[in-house]
């Protein structure tokens, strides 16, 4: 991440914007680990772990990312920040820009679009159903999309 | 403190300050517009 993701202007730019960065070593003995991990266990590197002003987790990932695709991660993390805030509308404006790109981010935000809309609807099944077909059609061999064919159980 | 850019390739590494003190990294995100990164890394 330090060579090539986080210097790409684009992730730099991304990062400044919205973001308050906090770096640990894995391998070095630090009083806050615990606290800065949520008290979860934290195996492998890069693991991110975003949280809100109020210490809630919003969203973990794990594993290196291209500049691209960390991008659409740091857009799929504001997202989810604006869900939790209720201001729907930017959450899915949020995940449909990445979900109109090629990163390997896309099947997901297509997912959590659903997701958003289904909230902002109050429960809203026939939004979640019509974005979820939308994702398994676009996106048919992913793992959001298998995620998304539950929507065959469910009761009309 | 912040970590980030030291040296002769800090160009490379950009420009984004790293905290390496959870409570300036927290404080710094305490608006309700900025989200808390931590990122969790390895040597190697």
């Amino acid at each position: 991440m330090d060579t090539v993701t986080c210097p790409d202007p684009a992730v730099d730019a991304a990062l400044t914007a919205s973001f308050s960065g906090y770096r640990l070593c894995l391998t070095e003995k630090n009083l806050d680990f615990k606290e800065a991990a949520g008290g979860v266990a934290v195996p492998w590197a890069p693991t991110f772990r975003y949280t809100d002003n109020k210490g809630r987790e919003i969203r973990r990932s794990v594993g290196w990312y291209s500049s691209t695709d960390f991008l659409a991660e740091l857009t799929v993390a504001r997202a989810h920040y604006e869900l939790g805030r209720w201001r729907f509308d930017n959450a899915i404006e949020l995940f449909e820009s990445v979900a109109a790109e090629t990163t390997r981010l896309a099947p997901e935000a297509g997912y959590y679009a659903g997701v958003a809309l289904f909230i902002a609807g109050k429960r809203d099944m026939a939004a979640l159903k019509t974005r979820w077909l939308r994702l398994i059609a676009e996106c048919p061999e992913s793992d959001w999309a298998h995620k998304a064919s539950v929507h065959e159980d469910w009761n009309p | 403190m912040t970590g980030g850019p030291t040296g002769k390739d800090a160009t490379l590494r950009g420009m984004f300050a790293w905290h390496t003190d959870l409570t300036e990294a927290r404080a710094a995100a305490a608006d309700s517009s900025t989200i808390l990164l931590s990122f969790f890394w390895a040597p190697g």
